[in-house]
């Protein structure tokens, strides 16, 4: 039997519990190998949101039920929590970090910043998406753009560095990626105009250790896509969180759209590197390759969404590759080696471009872009997948992808920056009525090919997350948390929660119990089957 | 000036808005919504309000706030301090005295409440009689699917104000041509949803229930039969569900002549107002 209340700990040792490590970077390596812990936001470094857990399974997820909820503050939840040895670190909006006893629900801590009544968040709600753990410390970033290191056994403040200025536009609401002596973040902020980048901090002491900015200075490679100072506030931030090879040593971190969102005509070129996955050095910071999905993108398509690390046989050849759903419609198979495009295709209904050329790069239709007048076109600003996680499962060798189904009439309209002002250049009137639509999609993962759907009547914000039990969880607006079949999509369980579903689900396992978690409007729930559900 | 009122699509109307200064619509009340400064307004509105709730205020992420009663917003004073404090539990972030100082806090719902008023009915071209259109509504039994002032049965829309919500144009398309338009729902976990959607429905037990949809999920339905009844049913029961788009549970109104229609229009017009 595990304890791990700080007085129960206290008592057994007889004197204040010692320092020791409990996440070291091995073990978020092998993270694969422990699939009673959920220890990355993505489940593991490849971010493939799927758990190993198959107690739970398509014989009897029928019988779920609700093992126990915890009611958060105020505000959207679209958060991951983390499980290790026996404690579930949860965020809550804005930026509060509260640890729960992961058999009970019972809370241990709950840390929360102190921020000013004048904190920015423009173009973003007040939201946060988890935390990242170390050793014996997790690290979150906050909407006044502080990344903060606690202590993991009591929530105390081990350090807070300020990694960018709040009063200019600039946030944190993504999980930090922890790796070997570096916690990485990325920031929020493109609607304000400000210069995204991507930070490498010591977990010790907070120091930073390298910062690469998405948008190229004057001289720099890429600079000669932008016209004149748009680069200065040329936006691609890069708020979502970002995948780890750690063979290759190489770290894939996906970029946000460019600035001004709609109007194109303020930053003339392909303005590198906004919409991009970039592969980095995560020593250096340096640029290794990137790949645009966008090339100077009109409609706000960020690049931010789940990169999907995946090895598998391409043209008879072993072959590491990074997939992903971008939030342009298109789905795409690169090599995370070199960046080279080795497959593309539409996975959902888009009217801006003919297809992708050799290159991976997108045959703009003419006439596509946002206009004083309005131009109706799909998918709408918030795409047709967004920062809500896909799963892929190494069983069925599916990609699973909630989709959102939706076009919006595009505005185009003059702008100047200000500082810590929106920095639009237009806007969107989203489609009104049942013709937008939703569906968790399931793609062959090499090829794009949609094997089956499950519809859903609104445009998801929910992610999803495949098992070994030959399931998927997700979760819809209408209130839906569910399972279905991972070979065949059918619906073998809902229980409906009574508000949007806006987070990831994930899983645990404790006292020998599969645990199943997701949250819908106030409430995180965890549900288990019932040969456990009256003894906790 | 006075802005030309008119149905949808606003878009038409924005682009009048930035020729005009100042402008003004009706309010419910009757009194006029006068912006100062509507070009202004228009381009404080879709930098801080058009990501969420779009460019016209039909809605988006957030609520449509083209309607005439907002439900959290009694006054003007209220609207501003959810502007400037935000809704908290929902994704209405406050605006913050860094970003929109008091001045353009309220230049901001005026500009929104304007986008409601532009929703108010227009009342010209009403050429029928409030009286007859009166006798025709009770006599005709419309309150059998509508309810005025308490009293009816609400199948249908519910009718008390509709002569603030709607146009004598409209209310004369919705009975000649009543699913021309019907309304969407842009309120919490049915956001997006046409409502009064006639459903025929088939259960795998062979029961049949015509009416209309209340509410929807992936795996549920929830429906009000034409004899009022409440039904709900799970989609795993279900052996053929159709959704009528298109159609409307309002009977037909061939019978009427043109001038019973303007009677109808003169009076549903009324509703609201007074008379």
């Amino acid at each position: 039997m595990r304890i791990w209340s700080i007085a129960g700990a206290a008592f057994l040792l007889g004197s204040a519990p010692a320092a020791t490590a409990q996440v070291p970077y091995e073990r978020l390596v092998e993270a694969d190998a422990e699939p009673e812990s959920w220890l990355t936001y993505s489940g593991n470094y490849a971010s493939h949101r799927f758990s190993q857990l198959d107690q739970i399974n398509d014989g009897n997820v029928g019988d779920l039920r609700v093992v126990w909820a915890y009611q958060m503050d105020d505000g959207l939840i679209e958060t991951t929590p983390i499980v290790a040895d026996g404690v579930m670190y949860v965020t809550e909006p804005p930026s509060t970090v509260t640890a729960l006893d992961a058999r009970t629900g019972r809370r241990l801590w709950k840390w929360t910043p102190q921020m000013g009544s004048d904190v920015l968040h423009i173009g973003f709600p007040e939201v946060n998406r988890g935390v990242a753990i170390l050793d014996s410390t997790l690290y979150v970033g906050t909407l006044d753009a502080h990344l903060v290191a606690l202590d993991a056994r009591s929530g105390a403040v081990r350090w807070d560095v300020e990694v960018a200025d709040n009063a200019i536009g600039f946030s944190l609401t993504l999980a930090p990626l922890a790796l070997d002596g570096k916690i990485i973040v990325g920031v929020s902020g493109a609607e304000a105009g400000v210069r995204g980048f991507i930070d490498a901090y010591d977990p010790e002491t907070g120091e930073l250790l390298w910062r690469t900015y998405t948008i190229p200075a004057p001289g720099e490679f890429g600079s000669d896509t932008w016209g004149g100072n748009s680069w200065e506030t040329g936006g691609g931030s890069t708020w979502l969180t970002g995948s780890y090879d750690p063979e290759l040593d190489l770290l894939y971190w996906p970029i946000g759209n460019p600035a001004p969102d709609w109007n194109g005509d303020l930053r003339p070129g392909d303005n590198l590197y906004t919409d991009c996955l970039l592969a980095l050095d995560p020593d250096t910071g340096e640029i290794v390759w990137w790949f645009q999905f966008t090339p100077h993108d009109t409609h706000d398509w960020d690049a931010n969404q789940i990169q999907v690390l995946v090895d598998a046989e391409w043209e008879g050849e072993p072959r590491k590759l990074v997939v992903t759903a971008n939030r342009n419609a298109f789905y795409y198979v690169l090599d995370r080696e070199t960046g080279e495009f080795l497959h593309g295709q539409e996975y959902s209904k888009q009217t801006w471009a003919e297809g992708l050329d050799e290159n991976g790069r997108p045959i703009v239709i003419p006439g596509t872009d946002p206009t004083e007048e309005g131009n109706l076109v799909w998918p709408s600003l918030q795409g047709a997948a967004n920062w809500f996680s896909p799963s892929y499962s190494p069983i069925t060798r599916l990609f699973y992808q909630p989709t959102r189904i939706m076009g919006a009439i595009y505005y185009k309209a003059e702008v100047e920056y200000e500082p810590g002002q929106p920095y639009y250049g237009g806007g969107e009137q989203a489609l009104r009525g049942e013709e937008a639509g939703g569906a968790v999609k399931a793609l062959d993962v090499l090829t794009g090919e949609l094997q089956w759907e499950f519809p859903l009547q609104t445009p998801p914000w929910a992610g999803v997350m495949a098992t070994a039990g030959n399931l998927v969880f997700g979760g819809s607006e209408e209130g839906n948390i569910f399972a279905l079949n991972a070979e065949t999509g059918e619906p073998l369980w809902n229980f409906q929660a009574g508000g949007a579903v806006r987070s990831g689900p994930m899983s645990y396992e404790i006292d020998g119990q599969q645990r199943i978690v997701n949250s819908a409007g106030g409430t995180m729930f965890v549900f288990g089957l019932p040969t456990n559900g009256g003894r906790q | 000036m006075r802005i030309a009122k008119t149905t949808w699509p606003l878009s038409l109307l924005l682009p009048l808005l930035l020729l005009a200064a100042p402008a003004t619509a009706q309010e419910p009340g009757g009194a006029a919504i006068e912006i100062d400064d509507p070009e202004r307004a228009e381009r404080l509105y879709r930098a801080h309000c058009g990501r969420c709730h779009g460019v016209q205020g039909l809605g988006g992420e957030g609520p449509e706030l083209a309607q005439l009663v907002l439900p959290r917003v009694a006054d003007q004073t209220q609207l501003e301090g959810i502007i400037r404090d935000g809704i908290a539990g929902t994704g209405m972030p406050g605006a913050r005295a860094t970003i929109l100082d008091d001045e353009a806090v309220a230049l901001v719902a005026t500009y929104v409440l304007w986008l409601g008023a532009q929703t108010t009915a227009d009342a010209s071209g009403v050429t029928g009689d409030a009286g007859r259109g009166h006798d025709l509504y009770w006599a005709a039994d419309c309150a059998s699917c509508h309810i005025v002032a308490g009293r009816g049965t609400a199948v249908g829309p519910e009718l008390t104000i509709i002569g603030l919500r709607r146009g004598a144009e409209y209310l004369r398309e919705a009975l000649r041509a009543p699913a021309a338009r019907l309304p969407v729902s842009r309120t919490g976990l049915r956001s997006g949803f046409f409502e009064y959607l006639p459903m025929r429905i088939v259960t795998r037990d062979g029961d049949i229930y015509n009416g209309m949809r209340m509410n929807e999920d992936s795996f549920t339905i929830q429906m009000m039969t034409l004899s009022g009844a409440f039904v709900s049913l799970r989609k795993s029961d279900i052996a053929e569900m159709e959704k009528r788009v298109g159609h409307s549970l309002m009977p037909l109104t061939q019978d009427l002549g043109d001038d019973d229609v303007e009677d109808l229009v003169a009076y549903l017009t009324t509703l609201g107002r007074g008379s």
